[in-house]
């Protein structure tokens, strides 16, 4: 065992779990993280397109650009602006990119996790 | 305008497919490139951990090439996404009658995804699919003019029985169009334009006027290639409908 992984010593601290928790309450939130730990940065346009299609993938609905553009607004001003105060995601305002840089390693860790039990096979 | 020129002079808007999926990159990614007229098919990995069926689709039109970044994923104005699972039934479609209640099947809403796109190698069973779709609309409307053309007699004596029930129970006014000669019987409720010329015997046309609505209009105008296959274009659009409908009466000799 590694031992700088004991599990004995926490890795993550009350406060960064209450985050990451509070960041994978909402079905969208986690769709934009699964996306993001695949490929860490994209627009919040295409994040919005991803949301919506991939949450409907599996029932075979056509999505049109009204549903896809009421998930961009709400991604715009509730979601991301919630993984931003939690220190999750950046969000370049003008260039319209999201991030995951400044994602704490547990989290991405939570994220994987819950990715595999809720899309996985 | 005859049919040829309708059809040179049609212009698909330009559109990217971005196909998401957990690798490796689904086969349907590379049938949407060489099937259908959509500029540019990108493929974007979903995690390794999603499953295969949760993969999907989406329709972008006019997003600028960069040479640095993938167009579809930076650009371009959402048209429309669809699940992976409901696009490949597209590309084996059922084919039900007009009347049939399975009124939800996945193919349909997949004509709807590429509907203004020109597609390259259309087979004719998805053409049978796309035009069912039309005749469908017509048969739910139950007014209005359908316009059918038909390369050869025997085509249009196969198709005699679901014209007839179309136009029997219904105030539809059925107009179909032969290249050949009709020597065969009459089919009642559909008037038959016979030995209409080369231009219908070139092309594989259908258009609904929607019976006076607008938003129930749907035309088909396809060409036969060399190979067999169909170079293909569907609308819903009512004044696309519209010439269509008149580049096909000027096209009868």
């Amino acid at each position: 065992m590694d031992p700088e992984q004991s599990p004995a010593e926490p890795t993550a601290s009350p406060d960064l779990l209450d985050d990451a928790f509070l960041a994978l309450r909402e079905r969208d939130r986690r769709l934009v993280l699964y996306f993001l730990l695949e490929h860490e940065t994209a627009s919040l346009s295409e994040l919005a397109d991803v949301v919506t299609a991939w949450s409907h993938a599996d029932d075979s609905r056509v999505i049109e650009p009204r549903c896809r553009n009421q998930r961009y607004l709400r991604l715009r001003q509730v979601h991301i602006p919630k993984l931003v105060d939690a220190d999750i995601v950046t969000h370049d305002e003008e260039t319209g990119r999201v991030s995951l840089a400044s994602c704490p390693e547990p989290i991405r860790e939570l994220a994987a996790r819950a990715c595999a039990a809720e899309a996985g096979p | 305008m005859t049919l040829s020129d309708y059809f040179d002079r049609l212009e698909a808007p330009a559109r990217t497919v971005t196909v998401y999926a957990p690798q490796p990159r689904p086969a349907i990614a590379d049938r949407i490139e060489t099937e259908t007229g959509v500029d540019t098919v990108d493929y974007r990995s979903l995690p390794a951990a999603a499953a295969t069926e949760e993969g999907f689709l989406v329709v972008r039109e006019g997003a600028e090439k960069r040479s640095d970044e993938p167009a579809s994923a930076e650009d371009g104005e959402f048209v429309a996404a669809i699940g992976l699972e409901a696009a490949r039934e597209f590309l084996e479609p059922p084919i039900v009658a007009p009347w049939a209640e399975t009124d939800d099947g996945a193919y349909r809403r997949v004509i709807e995804v590429f509907e203004a796109t020109v597609w390259q190698a259309l087979d004719r069973r998805q053409l049978l699919a796309i035009s069912r779709e039309i005749e469908t609309r017509a048969w739910r409307v139950g007014s209005g003019t359908l316009r059918v053309s038909f390369q050869r007699a025997a085509a249009l004596e196969a198709m005699a029985p679901v014209y007839v029930r179309l136009a029997g129970e219904s105030t539809l006014d059925v107009h179909a169009y032969v290249a050949d000669e009709w020597d065969r019987p009459a089919i009642p409720g559909v008037t038959i334009h016979a030995d209409a010329g080369p231009e219908i015997g070139t092309f594989w046309v259908l258009a609904f006027d929607g019976g006076g609505d607008e938003l129930r209009t749907g035309g088909l105008i396809a060409r036969e290639r060399a190979d067999g296959t169909f170079e293909g274009y569907w609308t819903d659009d009512a004044t696309l409908v519209a010439e269509l409908e008149d580049a096909l009466r000027d096209s009868v000799d």
